[in-house]
């Protein structure tokens, strides 16, 4: 695989970007950077809140060999990163919310969007990562649902040494998710980081319908597994919410 | 400001360190809030808690889902059987429904019409497709599935409805080719 990194001042967003030259035939290994998004995107629609400077904005592009069913995977393998190179840089500890946000003490400090698009050289994967830098910027209302490295350490933290850590990690935890032996790794290492997954009373807002009960774990492709009051459900897709 | 919705729910949760306060915001900090978020140039501003969740949002347009257009209203079942896990490929089955060919569902998630609430929807019955229309996204852990139709035909039927879960194989829909 052959790293490249392309960097910008500002980009409507990261993903959108790094999607479009997967369809122009991006290789694996192709990352987009800014420092700036102005029209960056959370889960379906949602915004995500990327001032200048306040945060790193990164997409890559992967090319994975997997079953559709298999490649949610990257986007554990992503938080699983996330949460590592936090800690290892910053000594900041993050608790992963299924599927893939990154939480400190309930507020977020990076968030997880991958698409995908199918293309001439097959399915591409872009995996959107964003990771606040500081939250200062933010009104006090705002800025106290939300957790950044300046939050939690008092500096901002080294951008391109941040990055550099990033790219590796992310592509060493997606790559594993190629073998069997090595997708089961990302689970126990997602599960692991996570106080979601097992234990956890929470309610689930999904697909038109709210389920509440205790996590149970996740299953081989990472959806979470929640008994409730009627049995057992999977969820696949949906806002988790932590009650108590 | 065209929009601010507040919800609330009955749930007896409370976040850690989050003290058990009356959970609604009044109309005076609501306004305070959205002069905030005005201030700051945002569009688009949402936050949710245990109790509470704000959206708001500078768009003129009605935030609500895009237009649902009604199919099989029945959830989806093999017909006589309980499914079994497919062993051929994903690969959509033709002669279906009426000779229809069906696109597939190639994973267990939850489908979308369009690319956000906001949006209209990829396609709508009576459009022409083509093999690399984009025709609707199923997400599955944050991951949100492209699915394109693969042939070029005409959608004749919607199968499922928007935000609902789909499962492996499900048809989700109906070309003439």
């Amino acid at each position: 695989m052959e790293l490249r990194i392309l960097r910008y001042e500002s980009l409507p967003s990261t993903n959108t970007e790094a999607l479009s030259q997967a369809r122009k035939g991006a290789p694996e290994g192709l990352c987009v950077v800014a420092d700036e998004q102005t029209e960056g995107r959370g889960r379906h629609g949602r915004t995500w809140v990327s001032a200048p400077g306040a945060g790193l904005y990164f997409s890559a592009v992967l090319r994975p060999k997997l079953e559709p069913r298999d490649l949610p995977l990257l986007t554990l393998a992503s938080a699983v990163a996330v949460n590592d190179v936090l800690k290892e840089l910053y000594d900041i500890s993050t608790d992963i919310k299924w599927p893939n946000d990154l939480l400190v003490e309930g507020r977020k400090i990076a968030g997880i969007l991958a698409e995908t698009t199918e293309t001439e050289d097959g399915t591409a994967v872009v995996v959107g990562i964003g990771i606040n830098l500081r939250s200062s910027h933010l009104p006090e209302e705002l800025a106290s649902a939300s957790a950044s490295v300046e939050s939690e350490t008092g500096a901002q933290g080294d951008r391109d040494e941040l990055l550099e850590r990033l790219v590796r990690y992310f592509f060493f935890h997606c790559e594993r998710t190629a073998t069997a032996s090595g997708r089961d790794r990302v689970l126990k290492e997602w599960s692991a980081r996570s106080s979601y997954g097992r234990g956890k009373h929470v309610r689930v807002d999904a697909a038109g319908k709210r389920i509440e009960g205790i996590t149970d774990g996740i299953d081989g492709h990472g959806a979470l597994i929640i008994r409730t009051a009627d049995g057992t459900e999977t969820v696949q897709a949906g806002d988790v919410t932590a009650l108590r | 400001m065209a929009s601010a919705t507040q919800k609330e729910d009955n749930d007896k949760g409370t976040a850690k360190g989050t003290p058990a306060t009356e959970p609604s915001l009044n109309m005076d900090e609501l306004r305070e809030l959205a002069k905030l978020v005005d201030e700051h140039g945002f569009t688009d501003f949402e936050f949710e808690n245990e109790k509470i969740r704000v959206r708001l949002g500078k768009s003129t347009v009605i935030h609500h889902a895009a237009p649902v257009v009604p199919a099989h209203p029945a959830p989806y079942e093999a017909p006589g059987a309980q499914p079994a896990a497919p062993a051929a490929d994903a690969a959509p089955e033709a002669d279906e429904d009426d000779g229809l060919h069906q696109i597939t569902s190639p994973i267990v998630g939850t489908f979308y019409r369009a690319p956000s609430p906001e949006k209209p929807a990829y396609v709508k019955e009576g459009d022409t497709v083509s093999p690399d229309t984009v025709v609707c996204i199923v997400e599955a852990m944050k991951l949100m599935n492209e699915i394109q139709a693969e042939i070029s035909g005409e959608i004749v039927k919607v199968y499922v409805e928007n935000a609902q879960p789909v499962e492996f194989g499900q048809p989700l829909f109906g070309i003439k080719k």
